[in-house]
């Protein structure tokens, strides 16, 4: 007798169908559209072009190094928050999570108002050498590789801590009994355990720099530093090309194989070394003497990271002009007011708002579906759902929004908000899909056949139990869509129209029109809500550190 | 209840049982065994290729009838006890009764006496995460009894608990299910819950039947080498069955090619040829005096256990497990051992080694 699973009746059939439709919008579409542009004899010789080349040069650069300098430092937090004694580990971890709460163009906007040529800082510094011009700046590669390390360390963290505990805490002791100290078991044994990991981090944040479009493009647009992201969308705003749409979809897709290998490489890794228990929290290394000085240093560290970037934003939508030092006197909250009733802010507030809710709704649904039908069916379609949901969130958010406005010109709804709410369910639902699989797998299949024994259809079984059991974690999924569509940029910058213009957009014409305190107050604002519904997740339950935790997988995808 | 089934692929192939009203079944088994895919088969989450399942007189699987598992009026218990935790107990057990479209009143009077039943009077309102592992598995049988189902299938329902919870367990399913005259198919890869639980016990082997009958034949009288070692940790003998002078059977043992000395060798048809002896540790007497029959053993290992001591002797070049009362035998102490019977399985006659499951395989009996 083979073990064969009865149909699962006409419910279930119906829902795969619906949402594999779905998916063939959502997915396949944009997907399709830049591969078909893309395709196209003309293209070969633009994509060699001197731009193209050195854009992709600067992109290896600042992605490759950063993702590097990102690893280290996320490796080096683990060891010191995870296996040491350093004081006030908790919040500690909280403080270098930070930047991960920032979006990445809103903290490259903080920093630059310090360091950036007319910075607080380098303004300072410039005074104490006794130069009149600036010392430094923060336009440029090294500038962007710096915030690009700033803001992808946190994810490196939580993906090493994570491979770090999974090392069965038996393997560690079994090497101390064999002789060795702490930290020579933490060299000999737990590092080379977790190497894989370590090069999977490095893979995953250099790829997902790669794709990075605020940062280089508030650092690099103004003195003409060009990566892939920035040039494709100077490409597509100024009309330096006569076919900008298929060297772009060209662009695209390079970036897509990228990704697409790079998605490769680190599953192969991560299945290259299982350890099976879940080990538990081995004893702490006893820093000993050093334990003072180290914890002085980490809270010293972690609270410029953490705290200057909100100082600054706070400070610079204080000031009536960039340079303008901040007293009683200069303080002033018109930039608020100002901001506000900047053409089209309002609006794009109000854009934001709606789009971010509706994704959030449309994505919950829809992830909850998949989750349900690729954990507790079997079906040969259930692979290419699971591709078609998460894939996207590995891939560069600049060619979904590529693709998006080929597949937007192709079904007429280009330039309308619709086109950015689908590109957005592209993007985001992965978030859900990721959330709810880890509850909607590890319930047993005896669940949902306990309840066919009580006499429930199949599909009724799904929803009564698998469905209602999920429900909190795609309520937590769907939340953090809402959270990250609100102050998306990439996507949104490419498709966004006079009319239909997001919160993000509006903040980054500010900067880029040089209206840095209209700007900055906007971004404080952006920041403020994020931190707010943060809070909203972590009181749902589990405490910030593990919702962070969550945030962090839903993005990277292990 | 009565389940047919033919086909050779992987799983369970070419069983057939009965089960008569109110029986209690166990269906053991090494893992493996396909004791689960044919509970699975009976409950409708897996379709057999072949062969027909009646439950009562309805026919609920075969070739051109295939009833889902919602259609089947069983009850079943999990071993993860599969207890729903976003419901409150009184939720959990009253979800079935809600399917039958039971009216809320007269189901809440069910669901209060079906917990009362499984010893959890009242228990309507807890969370199932406030539950011990005993108390979610009791919830779980009051859930699959609430809707009195035909019949109820027990998928390592107490395997999950630790002893002493789940001898108790044990003890207060056999009343329930004496009192109520269900009919139960018990699985379990527990061999004494098997004996001290079934009715009748249906021994699985690489998917198809071993042998079936009462705890009390099983253990007396296995039918094969992979019963007496299954269930009664015999210890298997290699060698030859030849007939002596006076026309009695004698077994050589491959090992040492001399005579093993066995009081009563019980075989099927051919009283000579290669085979095995299984010897039953029950089966050997270690406190008498030196006879002809007898011959010396040294004891090389000795458990406690309940009923007396496991004990294995090194006896004529073999390992021999072996049941002792009384005194502890001390290691290396040399002991008068006879064995009153030997089983002689005579070898397959086929090259195929006994991993494969070969269904031309001769069954013996003794």
């Amino acid at each position: 007798m083979r073990s064969q699973v009865p149909g699962n009746g006409p419910g279930i059939v119906t829902l795969r169908a619906v949402v594999l439709g779905c998916l063939a919008v959502t997915f396949a579409l944009p997907m399709v559209a830049v591969v078909v542009l893309a395709l196209n004899p003309g293209v070969v010789s633009a994509l060699v072009g001197r731009d193209v080349l050195q854009a992709a040069i600067n992109s290896a650069v600042t992605a490759g190094v950063s993702g590097l300098l990102a690893t280290l430092i996320g490796a080096g937090l683990a060891v010191l928050l995870d296996r040491t004694d350093v004081r006030g580990r908790r919040h500690l971890r909280l403080l270098y999570f930070s930047p991960f709460l920032v979006p990445p163009f809103i903290g490259a906007i903080a920093w630059l108002s310090l360091l950036g040529p007319s910075g607080d800082i380098t303004q300072a510094v410039s005074g104490l050498v006794g130069s009149s011009e600036p010392v430094f700046s923060l336009y440029g590669p090294v500038g962007i590789t710096a915030l690009l390390t700033i803001h992808s360390y946190p994810a490196a963290y939580i993906i090493i801590s994570a491979s770090l505990r999974r090392v069965p805490t038996s393997l560690e002791e079994a090497a101390r009994l064999a002789g060795a100290g702490r930290l020579r078991t933490l060299r000999d044994v737990t590092l080379p355990l977790i190497r894989p990991a370590l090069i999977a981090t490095f893979t995953l944040t250099a790829v997902s720099n790669l794709s990075d479009f605020g940062i280089p493009a508030i650092l690099g647009l103004p003195v003409r530093y060009y990566t892939l992201s920035t040039l494709i969308y100077k490409y597509l705003v100024s009309s330096v090309l006569d076919n900008p749409l298929q060297v772009v979809a060209a662009i695209g897709l390079v970036l897509l194989l990228v990704a697409v290998i790079a998605v490769l490489v680190q599953r192969r890794l991560s299945r290259s070394v299982q350890f099976e228990a879940d080990g538990g929290a081995p004893p702490a290394i006893e820093l000993g003497r050093s334990r003072t000085p180290v914890s002085v240093v980490s809270w010293a560290v972690a609270a410029v990271i953490a705290l200057f970037p909100l100082i600054a934003l706070l400070n610079q939508s204080l000031i009536p002009a960039p340079g303008v030092p901040l007293t009683w006197q200069t303080m002033t909250f018109s930039n608020f007011t100002d901001a506000i009733a900047y053409p089209g802010a309002l609006n794009g507030i109000i854009n934001s708002v709606v789009l971010s809710i509706s994704a959030a709704l449309i994505c919950g649904i829809l992830g909850l579906a998949i989750g349900s039908l690729i954990t507790r069916t079997r079906s040969r379609t259930n692979v290419l759902m699971d591709l078609a949901s998460t894939l996207p969130q590995s891939i560069p958010g600049l060619v979904i929004g590529v693709g998006w406005i080929i597949a937007g010109i192709w079904v007429g709804l280009y330039n309308t908000s619709w086109v950015i709410l689908l590109a957005y369910v592209t993007a985001f639902v992965a978030f859900v899909v990721q959330s709810v699989r880890a509850p909607l797998a590890a319930a047993s299949d005896s669940m949902e056949e306990a309840a066919r024994i009580s006499g429930a259809s199949a599909v009724r079984a799904m929803i009564d139990i698998s469905w209602r059991s999920a429900l909190p974690a795609a309520a937590a999924g769907a939340l953090l869509v809402a959270l990250t569509a609100v102050r998306e940029l990439t996507i949104s910058v490419l498709l966004a129209a006079p009319g239909t213009r997001t919160l993000g957009v509006v903040i980054f014409d500010l900067q880029q029109s040089g209206d840095f305190s209209a700007a900055a107050s906007l971004s404080l604002l952006v920041v403020i809500v994020g931190l707010l519904g943060l809070g909203v997740v972590a009181s749902r339950g589990d405490g910030v550190d593990q919702s962070a935790q969550k945030a962090v997988r839903s993005y990277v995808n292990n | 209840m009565n389940v047919t089934y033919q086909g050779t692929s992987t799983g369970v192939h070419d069983v057939t049982l009965e089960v008569a009203d109110g029986e209690f079944l166990a269906l053991i088994g090494p893992s493996g065994a396909g004791k689960t895919t044919l509970l699975r088969a009976i409950a409708g989450f897996i379709r057999p290729q072949s062969g027909t399942i009646h439950i009562g007189d309805q026919l609920v699987s075969g070739p051109a009838t295939w009833l889902p598992p919602e259609r089947r009026r069983l009850g079943m218990v999990f071993q993860q006890h599969a207890i729903w935790p976003h419901w409150t107990v009184g939720q959990n057990v009253a979800y079935p009764l809600k399917l039958q479209k039971v009216p809320a009143a007269e189901r809440q009077g069910r669901v209060a006496d079906a917990l009362a039943t499984v010893g959890l009077p009242g228990a309507e309102e807890r969370r199932p995460a406030t539950l011990s592992s005993g108390q979610r598995q009791r919830v779980a049988l009051a859930r699959a009894l609430v809707t009195r189902p035909a019949a109820l299938l027990l998928d390592e329902a107490l395997s999950s608990l630790d002893e002493p919870l789940r001898h108790r367990l044990r003890m207060e399913l056999k009343e329930l299910v004496t009192d109520f005259g269900l009919t139960v198919m018990h699985v379990t890869h527990d061999r004494s819950e098997a004996l001290s639980l079934a009715d009748r016990i249906v021994t699985l082997n690489y998917g198809s039947v071993e042998q079936v009958g009462r705890p009390e034949e099983l253990v007396a009288n296995p039918t094969s080498e992979f019963m007496a070692t299954f269930l009664n940790d015999a210890t298997i003998v290699a060698g030859r069955l030849v007939e002596s002078a006076d026309g009695a059977p004698e077994f050589h043992t491959d090992f040492t090619g001399a005579r093993l000395p066995v009081e009563r060798i019980e075989h099927e048809q051919s009283a000579s040829g290669a085979g095995t002896l299984a010897i039953l540790p029950n089966d050997v007497r270690v406190d008498g005096a030196a006879s002809a029959t007898t011959s010396v053993g040294t004891v090389k290992s000795v458990l406690f256990d309940r009923a007396g001591y496991d004990v294995v002797l090194g006896y004529c070049g073999q390992d021999l497990r072996i049941e002792v009362s009384g005194r502890r035998p001390l290691v290396g102490e040399t002991l008068n051992v006879s064995v009153l019977r030997g089983l002689f399985f005579a070898a397959p006659t086929s090259a195929d080694s006994p991993a494969t499951a070969d269904p031309a395989r001769p069954r013996l009996r003794v």
